[in-house]
């Protein structure tokens, strides 16, 4: 997928989305793929609605770095709003891809983003369409991995429903909605898309 | 699992016997994976929830002179309203394993992994210990409990917030009969037993205290032969080999870093990076702290062909520097060491990235006579 045997992945979502968890089990799941994980979330103030980053590394022998990532080949989007420029910053210009938790119709990832490879799948809803909401925010951490899996190519959907066995509450639910996401996620063309 | 997870598992593995602590970001979840098992009943000791840290070392004091196994765990502020308690554990001997997550002390109010919560309690008498991933976390909290014991001196166990706390990476378990087999039985050296009342620690005068003191600093000096050996028993039985300072130095490096934690991982992985792969480049990792192994760090840093030491500090002594640059160059005294000792200082936590690396080296390489030895990451 990338031209480097270290790929390194950063999530923003907002407290209460399920971005740390998605990195936590997206790490099992190239684990089981046969790689070196290595996933972290860094918070701020920890509370419900405010940014929360996660990352993810993964490459064939053991990671040793354990600062933050700063040139990420992927951002993975839980929340279309987030300011534009702190997810965009550092990611990789040739290869980078981003996954967005977004509507077709949105008014700006519709659009797609010059130089990258961009993908959105509408998460919200998918998650809210199967009940899997807690104070009123859709729960979109399975939509987005299942989502990811997919845009990355990193594992067979089965990995992904294994590894949600006894880690994560309502287990059919999120193996269902993971299923949309792996199905559902579109490539959105940007006008000037680069050649590939 | 993350670097919280594995020193839970590792607790228990230990067979500790009571566990009493006040969670705090970033150990909470280390004190509530504990919890959870001891309420699930998987946990083979007692978990004792108090309402501070003042109070969860109190208990396990009393519970250490009853000649129980103890753990505590902490963070930051946290391990601060612990600190004359620190002094009473280690005067008494009682062989405490605690873990402390490294995280800066306020104020401000910050996250960040400073080191300066473990570091302002150097001179309390307690064994330090720092680790530098999830695996080595594991491992050491079974260790500790061994060298305590051995030496009748509490330990800390220490690692970065977030970057080890929170960093899920894969791990080899250790198993119950290996742990078990590591371990020797929990000391029955009750000082304290409501058959025998008596008191204990009574008012002393200085030639009675000075002997104390004494004997708790010829203890501490035993402790890098006793972790030697334990480290070669921890081989034998597990498969993992940890020395008590770690060198990579490819050849004739002339160049030194000096860190510890998660960091000195980070900047091994630099060291390919920063000089092409031209061997330039080495590190010294700093694992017992507390107290630091003379010997071996002589010995890795006292060649001729090395030019500069660069010490990587999170941490802050107002007023003086880093604490770790303050031990090196006090150690290196008098050895004939002749390079130059150079300060790369991240205090408040600045993540350590190889840009940051290279623009401080850049700075260090064009030192000239005169000026400033600590090279601030924050104005880099």
């Amino acid at each position: 997928m990338f031209s480097e045997d270290l790929v390194e992945i950063r999530f923003h979502g907002r407290g209460g989305q399920g971005a740390v968890l998605a990195a936590t089990l997206a790490a099992e799941v190239v684990f089981r793929m046969g790689y070196y994980p290595q996933a972290f979330p860094f918070f701020g103030a920890e509370r419900r609605g405010a940014p929360v980053i996660a990352f993810l590394r993964y490459s064939s022998s053991f990671i040793m770095p354990r600062c933050r990532i700063y040139e990420p080949h992927c951002v993975v989007v839980f929340d279309p709003e987030l300011p534009k420029e702190a997810l965009l910053e550092g990611l990789k210009k040739e290869e980078g891809i981003i996954l967005v938790n977004a509507e077709n119709s949105h008014p700006f990832w519709s659009k797609g983003v010059k130089g990258y490879r961009l993908y959105t799948v509408d998460a919200s809803r998918i998650a809210a369409g199967a009940g899997l909401i807690s104070s009123g925010m859709p729960l979109v951490s399975s939509v987005m991995l299942g989502a990811l899996v997919k845009v990355l190519k990193i594992a067979p959907f089965h990995v992904l429903e294994d590894c949600f066995k006894g880690k994560i509450p309502q287990p059919e639910e999120n193996v269902h909605v993971a299923g949309r996401g792996f199905l559902e996620v579109k490539e959105v063309q940007s006008s000037d898309a680069i050649a590939r | 699992m993350n670097g919280n997870q594995a020193a839970a598992l590792a607790v228990k593995l230990s067979r500790a016997q009571v566990v009493c602590a006040y969670p705090i970001t970033p150990q909470t979840s280390l004190v509530e994976n504990i919890a959870e098992m001891w309420a699930r009943g998987n946990f083979p000791g007692e978990y004792v929830s108090v309402e501070s840290e003042y109070s969860a070392l109190s208990y396990l004091i009393g519970a250490a002179y009853a000649g129980a196994r103890t753990f505590t765990a902490t963070s930051s502020q946290g391990l601060a309203y612990m600190h004359e308690l620190l002094h009473w554990a280690s005067g008494a001997r009682l062989p405490i394993v605690m873990v402390n997550v490294n995280r800066t002390l306020g104020a401000p109010w910050s996250l960040e992994p400073d080191q300066r919560d473990s570091l302002s309690q150097r001179d309390t008498g307690w064994i330090q210990l720092y680790c530098s991933d999830v695996q080595e976390i594991m491992d050491t909290v079974i260790v500790a409990f061994r060298l305590a014991e051995e030496v009748k001196i509490p330990c800390m166990v220490i690692y970065d917030g977030f970057s080890l706390s929170h960093t899920y990476e894969a791990v080899q378990l250790l198993r119950q009969e290996q742990a078990d087999l590591f371990l020797n039985p929990p000391p029955k050296s009750a000082l304290i037993h409501p058959s025998r009342p008596q008191t204990v620690q009574p008012v002393t005068d200085y030639r009675y205290m000075a002997r104390v003191v004494q004997a708790g600093h010829r203890a501490m000096m035993q402790v890098p032969g006793r972790l030697g050996e334990i480290d070669r028993l921890f081989a034998e039985i597990f498969g993992r080999k940890y020395s008590l300072a770690e060198e990579t130095n490819f050849g004739n490096a002339e160049t030194i870093f000096v860190a510890a934690g998660a960091m000195a991982q980070t900047v091994k992985s630099f060291l390919p990076l920063l000089d092409g792969g031209e061997e330039k480049n080495g590190l010294l990792r700093l694992r017992l702290f507390k107290p630091l192994p003379e010997e071996e760090i002589v010995s890795i840093l006292n060649k001729p062909f090395i030019k500069k030491l660069v010490v990587l500090d999170r941490n802050l002594s107002m007023g003086i520097g880093g604490v770790f640059a303050q031990e090196i160059k006090a150690l290196l005294q008098g050895t004939g060491f002749r390079g130059q000792i150079f300060e790369l200082n991240l205090a408040g936590g600045i993540d350590l990235t190889l840009d940051l690396l290279r623009r401080g080296m850049e700075r260090i390489n064009a030192w000239q006579d005169g000026e400033e030895k600590i090279i601030w990451g924050v104005d880099l």
